[in-house]
């Protein structure tokens, strides 16, 4: 896959050719009706046979087999399983705290690199992929599409973009009820309880929710010399970072964490953690590694 | 270089160590940074109590400990010493009239001195010779004052100081005959304001010719009273050129002033006028035809005195005063004339009574007949006046003898002025890094 722009192409080229082949698998199946490669809800035609139902009065007789009937003279329809595609939007949180570390916005660096895979893992799929990304000026967005090209946009979209203010995504997810799978790459520390609430009921409604936590390495480990800490969003939040409070910082923000991720999960979604210092490629074979177990079809 | 206040940079010195641990313990706002995470970092003061294992803020600490040590620095008060000899000497040399000085002694004294060295000659009076000390020696001139060992040590008091500043240690040599007539009432107050000892170098004394039978010479009348006097005296009238003292009743001629400064001589002039004027005729204004009287009861020279009812009517030339009134006016003064002198009195002579006759005028003629600068006393000093001179123990070190409080350091201004500048800049540099 190519995808149009000069420093797009040095900056993305090696990490979507490792990502040749990878595939992203639905987590349960899809109810679309555009053929594609996701499992399908609806049993069809396909050459792929799954069993045999016997006839009941009202079935299409086109899907009798009647070789079956020739040799067993009994009435039985065969069933096939079918495959469709999946719509991908991908949600980007644009807000300041994404812009970390100062010099180098590593997070916003690193989501930007994990969408724009997450696109083309999907787009090679087949399945139509769009990003939206919510900002103090407005909405960007480009919706779901299979054309060629359209990974190329998103990732030309998502460089024009420079993290600032704070945004909420919560109502922003009102805009991608129609999408199968939301992936929503952030580091979470705008309105979560908003955030988390909205997503259950897209979960609820049989959407694929995919939480992709950004979190950059000085947060885990800041650097021990004593800084008075401010918060980009919110600029009256000064904390002294010192020898004495770092211990509890560490341990406090490790308790968000784990809650977050148990909110999460506990809210049917697909919850990964992808460090600033991981590579994006390695993330994103996490995340669209399936589950042990998959969901049974509906 | 050195400090006039060296424990001002002690605890200067100790200050900034105190500052420097200031900074690895005290109250600071650190330096306020993004971090996204910042919620979860406890809800403390911004002014916590941190200890790590630098001090913070290198460049805060720096003009505070700078601003510290040019503080301590400017009240230490640096100055530059010049290289300071281990030991100057003061030579004091006694050029007066007791004073003999021979070819031997000369070449003697000029081996006291060392470059650096200060001379100081006295008689009556002492000055600190400059320029080349020994030329100076070479050719010192023996006075005819008679000396006065105070005068030297005031003068090598004040030539100590001066050498104070260049040397470790000051010492004196005093090169005297140390004769009885050099000392006086405040020689010993004088000379324990020297600290330590006091070298001695004897000169050969002068001996006294003067001694023995006056010989007066006496140019007036037959008839005047103090020819009887003189002759009561048994001072012999020789009327010759040979005599020690030539008593004019009268002007002195041109001869009789050359007679004097041919030699050692004393030339008394005593006017005959107030004796031939009225007793009861004294100076003083008229008012109304009446005249006041100024009358004064004695008259002293040296140990002599004279009391009787005077009339005075004149008053002596400008001179040394060898007689006084009893109400402190000169009645008698000497001027040197070439090698002798010349000593005018204005005492009127009664020419009746037994004023001539009496013993106290027999003493105060002879009196006014010593010889030239008074009655000489070559004597040496007895042995307590020659210790107490001399003293004891080391030369006194000059860093006890410098009076710094009339030091300045010119350094002083300018790290005093680094100080403040340093003070004035440190809460703007502690803004900029709080921000």
């Amino acid at each position: 896959m190519t995808i149009s722009g000069s420093h797009t192409t040095v900056e993305l080229g090696s990490m979507l050719d490792d990502l040749r082949g990878v595939s992203w698998p639905a987590r349960h199946s899809v109810r679309g009706a555009a053929t594609g490669t996701h499992r399908s809800r609806i049993t069809g035609m396909s050459p792929e046979f799954t069993e045999y139902r016997p006839y009941r009065q009202g079935d299409d007789p086109r899907r009798l087999d009647w070789k079956l009937l020739a040799r067993t003279d009994r009435a039985y329809l065969r069933i096939t399983s079918d495959r469709a595609t999946l719509g991908t939007t991908i949600l980007m949180d644009a807000s300041a705290s994404m812009a970390y570390p100062e010099a180098t916005s590593a997070k916003w660096a690193v989501a930007r690199r994990i969408a724009v895979g997450l696109a083309a893992v999907a787009h090679a799929a087949g399945d139509p992929v769009g990003v939206i990304v919510p900002s103090t000026h407005g909405i960007r967005a480009r919706p779901p599409r299979t054309r060629r090209g359209v990974v190329g946009e998103i990732a030309q979209l998502l460089a024009a973009i420079e993290p600032e203010g704070s945004v909420e995504l919560g109502p922003t997810l009102a805009l991608t009820h129609r999408t199968p799978r939301l992936v929503l790459i952030s580091d979470f520390l705008g309105d979560l309880d908003g955030m988390i609430r909205a997503t259950r009921d897209r979960i609820v409604a049989g959407a694929e929710v995919h939480a992709v936590h950004i979190l950059a390495r000085e947060e885990l480990d800041p650097p021990t010399a004593p800084i008075l800490a401010k918060d980009p969003e919110h600029p009256n939040v000064l904390r002294p970072l010192v020898d004495e409070t770092r211990a509890e910082y560490l341990a406090i923000f490790s308790t968000w964490r784990d809650g977050l991720a148990k909110s999460w999960r506990d809210a049917r979604a697909s919850y990964s953690q992808v460090i600033t210092d991981e590579t994006a490629s390695q993330a994103i074979r996490r995340i669209v590694r399936p589950p042990a177990q998959m969901a049974t079809a509906r | 270089m050195t400090f006039l206040a060296p424990w001002f940079l002690l605890a200067a010195v100790a200050a900034s160590a105190g500052v420097v641990a200031l900074h690895f313990f005290a109250r600071q706002r650190p330096r306020a940074a993004i971090l996204p995470t910042a919620r979860f970092v406890p809800d403390l003061p911004a002014r916590s109590r941190g200890r790590s294992n630098r001090p913070a803020d290198l460049l805060l600490l720096a003009m505070r400990v700078m601003g510290v040590l040019l503080a301590g620095l400017a009240f230490a008060q640096p100055i530059r010493e010049p290289s300071r000899r281990p030991l100057a000497r003061v030579v004091a040399i006694d050029i007066s009239r007791a004073a003999r000085p021979d070819s031997a002694f000369a070449r003697q004294l000029r081996t006291l001195f060392r470059q650096g060295d200060v001379l100081v000659v006295f008689d009556s009076a002492a000055r600190v010779v400059r320029g080349s000390v020994l030329d100076s020696v070479r050719t010192l001139v023996r006075s005819t004052a008679r000396g006065s060992l105070s005068a030297g040590l005031i003068a090598s008091l004040r030539a100590r100081d001066s050498l104070s500043r260049d040397a470790d240690s000051v010492e004196l040599v005093l090169v005297s005959p140390l004769a009885i007539e050099e000392w006086d009432a405040a020689t010993a107050s004088i000379r324990a304001l020297w600290p330590g000892p006091i070298g001695l170098e004897r000169m050969p004394a002068m001996v006294d010719t003067t001694k023995g039978r006056l010989a007066i010479d006496f140019r007036g009348d037959d008839a005047d009273p103090l020819r009887a006097t003189v002759a009561l005296l048994g001072a012999a009238s020789v009327a010759s050129d040979s005599g020690a003292v030539r008593l004019v009743r009268g002007i002195p001629t041109a001869a009789d002033s050359g007679w004097a400064r041919q030699a050692d001589r004393v030339l008394l002039a005593w006017p005959v006028e107030a004796s031939e004027v009225s007793q009861r005729v004294a100076k003083g204004t008229t008012e109304g035809g009446r005249l006041e009287s100024d009358t004064v009861g004695g008259v002293i020279a040296g140990d002599a005195m004279l009391v009787a009812q005077f009339s005075r009517s004149a008053s002596p030339s400008s001179g040394r005063v060898i007689a006084r009134w009893v109400d402190g006016e000169p009645a008698a003064t000497e001027v040197a004339l070439g090698a002798g002198c010349l000593r005018s009195v204005a005492v009127p002579v009664e020419n009746r009574g037994d004023f001539a006759l009496r013993k106290s005028t027999r003493d105060f003629v002879a009196e006014l007949s010593a010889p030239c600068g008074g009655r000489r006393h070559y004597t040496p000093l007895p042995d307590w006046a020659i210790s107490l001179l001399a003293g004891g123990g080391p030369a006194r070190k000059t860093a006890t003898l410098r009076r710094d409080r009339d030091r300045r350091s010119p350094a002083t201004p300018w790290l005093l002025g680094g100080a403040l500048l340093t003070a004035a800049l440190e809460p703007l540099v502690r803004r900029t890094r709080a921000t």
